[in-house]
């Protein structure tokens, strides 16, 4: 079992990135308000902070390899440049690291950390593309048309990502780590 | 001090890398590593099985807002289906002619320009990031898909392939297109002998159109009248629609005309494409002309 664990969370990882461009293809466009606005959907971000919140100890490291590993086939399968989302993600990841040194894993933890995350990540994002020259859009133009779209549809997934990895990660967590000692 | 000096040198050394790997990926590229490819046929193969029930599902919805109207447009196709006849009589007619007109000229091949070959695909994934106009579709290099070949649905054309990997390939759409690949297209003019010619150039973000510079500066040229590719700007075969003129102005230097054409196919609504190989073609016209000398 014990080694089974980090397969299948990077299984579960894939499917994020699959998803993501699924949902992009299939779902995001029927909603009819999104005329000019466009989401980006950051499902293995997500997934990605309750790895760190809820399975990594102080010792591990899991949360913030998964996000190299799966930043970087992000950058490969769906954008022309790489290195920005494995940057993006694996630095917001290092500070989530960071901040649950400090803080218990609860609900509203894992709220405000998906909420602050999923900021942080779109609004770097934004500004590495800027400089590279992908885009040129204002920064008024953007955080209507694209952060606060993308923020909704984002946070509205983070507690489902709660009823479904909340318990199994916890478990999961407990049976690598905590036999050892 | 927030970091040791350990964790100081790996942060420095990993940057070093990244800002080595956005380099290496900055320039104009069409052939992937081997790496790529791999991920990208590996996370492909995922694509299609996910992508499978959540088609099913939403062609479902879109299926039942669909049998609304299926009374309204049954109506209209009725009326339509007996001009449809009399088009099909006057295109059979028309063939016949111009085949008597090529046989009596001895011009054996069509129009080599309007040569090619399709090959079908279904998309199985949009990148995630709104920035970059691509799609992912099932065919790759096993099924004849190379880098640069228009990409069509049955309204007109989306774009082109940006690289193929073995078993799947990513599709640049037309509002990702700017001035590094631009198309050579003509104006279909319909009360006069030629055509007028242009360039897309750009995508206009703002307002969601394509910007089209002509040639020169034509009086003819007119909001509604429907712009073909001309097979003359190197891989694109002729004849390929694009869209249809919206607006009509003239460049900085009041020198030539410019306009803004507007995609005949839906951009964000694509599930089945259809890539144009044109390469096969003049191959086998080469070897046609290698046999006649």
């Amino acid at each position: 079992m014990m080694r089974i664990i980090p397969f299948s969370l990077a299984f579960i990882c894939v499917i994020m990135v699959v998803l993501e461009g699924t949902i992009s293809l299939n779902v995001l466009h029927m909603i009819d308000y999104l005329e000019s606005k466009s989401i980006t959907p950051h499902f293995l971000f997500l997934f990605l902070v309750y790895i760190t919140v809820f399975f990594d100890r102080s010792h591990t490291y899991y949360g913030l390899a998964f996000a190299v590993l799966f930043g970087f086939t992000i950058d490969l399968i769906y954008t022309d440049i790489l290195g920005i989302y494995l940057f993006v993600y694996a630095s917001v990841i290092y500070v989530v690291r960071e901040i649950m040194k400090l803080l218990h894993a609860n609900f509203l933890v894992v709220m405000l950390i998906s909420i602050m995350g999923i900021l942080a990540t779109d609004i770097l994002a934004y500004f590495l593309y800027n400089i590279i020259q992908v885009h040129d859009q204002i920064w008024q133009v953007y955080w209507k048309n694209r952060l606060i779209p993308t923020f909704i549809w984002n946070i509205l997934f983070s507690p489902l990502f709660y009823l479904f990895f909340n318990k199994r990660l916890k478990k999961w967590s407990a049976i690598m780590f905590d036999r050892k000692g | 001090m927030f970091f040791r000096k350990k964790k100081l040198f790996v942060l420095l050394i990993s940057l070093i890398i990244l800002v080595g790997i956005i380099g290496f990926s900055l320039r104009e590229r069409t052939n992937l590593t081997v790496a790529e490819d791999f991920v990208h046929d590996t996370v492909g193969w995922f694509q299609a099985i996910v992508n499978k029930p959540i088609t099913f599902t939403t062609n479902i919805t879109s299926n039942i807002k669909e049998i609304k109207n299926v009374y309204k447009e049954n109506q209209i196709l009725k009326t339509r289906l007996e001009e449809l006849r009399k088009l099909e009589y006057e295109n059979q007619e028309l063939s016949k002619e111009i085949e008597e007109l090529e046989l009596a000229l001895d011009k054996t091949e069509s129009d080599f320009l309007m040569n090619f070959t399709t090959i079908h695909a279904s998309v199985m994934a949009r990148s995630k990031d709104q920035w970059f106009k691509q799609i992912t579709i099932n065919k790759g290099q096993q099924d004849g898909v190379e880098a640069n070949m228009a990409v069509i649905t049955g309204e007109g054309m989306i774009g082109k392939v940006q690289t193929a990997s073995p078993f799947t390939s990513t599709v640049l759409l037309l509002n990702g297109f700017n001035r590094s690949n631009r198309i050579s297209v003509n104006v279909f003019q319909d009360d006069q002998k030629r055509d007028i010619s242009g360039f897309i150039v750009d995508y206009d973000e703002e307002r969601d159109l394509l910007l089209l510079e002509m040639n020169e500066n034509d009086p003819d040229l007119e909001s509604g009248q429907v712009v073909f590719s001309s097979g003359l700007g190197g891989v694109f075969p002729k004849g390929l629609e694009i869209g249809k003129v919206k607006e009509v102005g003239v460049d900085r230097y009041e020198l030539t005309s410019i306009a803004y054409v507007e995609p005949s196919a839906k951009l964000d609504e694509v599930q089945h494409v259809m890539v144009i190989d044109r390469m096969m073609t003049t191959e086998e016209e080469n070897a046609e002309e290698e046999e006649d000398t």
